[in-house]
């Protein structure tokens, strides 16, 4: 078979100020010239790029509105431009891409432009999605933005920014705020999200979860924000089951017997029992 | 593009990836095909697979029917053969599933 020769692309987002570059710069160490960056900027002059540079291959800029709206196609064009540089040869020892989203941006609809993108989608593989929380201001900022929220909600990982100044009992409710976040309803605007998580005790049919997943998906895909999880499949071990919106990634076979074996369905206005008799029932068909 | 029948070939949907070769394939499209016909049956459509094995026939039972390559493309063509979305989890769809699976 041949060896997977896509760039990773990994988003790293966050609220305004939440230390998105910083952590950038601690992740890429000294200089990754396996990495470039794209940085996107609500201002019209961008300065985080100049901060990167040393510490990657390439960063380029995209400034003057979010990445997920209005700048969506200088970002891909940032993309195609990276790309070609490393088909070239001036990054020909490239093997990921991270995008710095702007503070105010949603980071899914980046990547399901880029997972839609008739070109890229040849190029780029999905990687994590990782937002900064602001360790002394984050609780308000969830409290008050619905950008946060959505930042957290879109994320594979999470990560606590400041906890050097801030004091314990505000990173502890921190804390507590993310796991409610993760856990429960929440509303905001005129919509309610959901995030449902399903725990698997034996292997599911596979065959069985592909009919599902592909019609809850066409029916229900605008509703979903995310889907993510590492599946038991019958015969086949853990798959990763990995979508924004109606946008589906090939499913992986992942090695790790270790990891959680569960699949979170994180929906606007679905009611969440709802999902899971339809995964049963659809499950009882095999 | 297939040089036997000049279709063009694209990239097999996700739900097609299989771990091993050419029966588990047809294995997996064979339980495809049934578990699907069991969804579609409350709408009063069926599904077939063609004859080369590579597409799914969808019909209703007037006669009208589309030629499909996945389930990306089959959930389609159902909502425009019913005129109308279907939905996985409409109630009286799961409770006509749970009533099939139970027998």
């Amino acid at each position: 078979m041949n060896a997977d020769r896509r760039l990773e692309l990994r988003v790293v987002t966050g609220f305004l100020g939440s230390g998105k570059t910083t952590l950038l710069q601690r992740m890429l160490g000294e200089r990754s010239d396996d990495t470039a960056v794209v940085v996107n900027e609500f201002a019209m002059s961008g300065v985080d790029h100049e901060l990167l540079a040393p510490h990657c291959a390439r960063a380029v800029a995209v400034t003057g509105g979010c990445a997920c709206c209005e700048r969506l196609d200088e970002t891909l064009d940032a993309l195609r431009s990276i790309l070609d540089q490393h088909e070239r040869g001036p990054l020909s020892r490239l093997r990921a891409v991270v995008i710095e989203t702007s503070g105010l941006a949603d980071p899914l609809p980046i990547v399901a432009a880029v997972t839609k993108d008739p070109m890229l989608r040849h190029h780029f593989k999905p990687g994590p999605v990782i937002a900064v929380v602001d360790g002394l201001k984050g609780a308000e900022q969830l409290d008050r933005h619905p950008e946060a929220r959505r930042q957290v909600l879109a994320a594979d990982d999470v990560v606590i920014s400041k906890t050097d100044i801030a004091d314990a009992t505000a990173i502890e409710s921190l804390r507590s705020k993310l796991a409610q976040l993760g856990a429960e309803p929440e509303s905001h605007a005129h919509t309610e999200v959901t995030t449902t998580s399903f725990e698997f005790h034996q292997p599911l049919d596979w065959v069985a979860f592909g009919v599902w997943l592909s019609l809850f998906v066409h029916a229900h895909g605008r509703k979903v924000l995310r889907i993510k999880g590492l599946v038991p499949a019958d015969g086949r071990g853990a798959v990763t089951v990995n979508a924004v919106n109606d946008v589906l990634y090939a499913p992986e076979h992942v090695r790790a017997s270790h990891a959680p074996a569960r699949l979170v369905v994180i929906a606007e206005d679905l009611d969440g029992s709802a999902i899971k008799r339809s995964l049963l029932a659809f499950q009882r068909l095999a | 593009m297939c040089v036997l029948c000049g279709d063009l070939v694209a990239d097999p949907h996700w739900s097609e990836h299989a771990t091993g070769g050419e029966t588990e394939r047809r294995q997996a499209r064979y339980r495809r095909v049934r578990i699907v016909n069991r969804v579609l049956t409350p709408y009063l459509l069926a599904v077939h697979e063609d004859l080369s094995g590579t597409r799914y026939v969808v019909a209703d039972r007037k006669g009208k029917s589309e030629v499909v390559r996945s389930l990306a493309e089959l959930w389609p063509a159902a909502d425009r053969l019913v005129s109308a979305p279907l939905d996985p989890l409409d109630g009286r769809l799961l409770a006509a599933l749970e009533g099939v699976s139970a027998r």
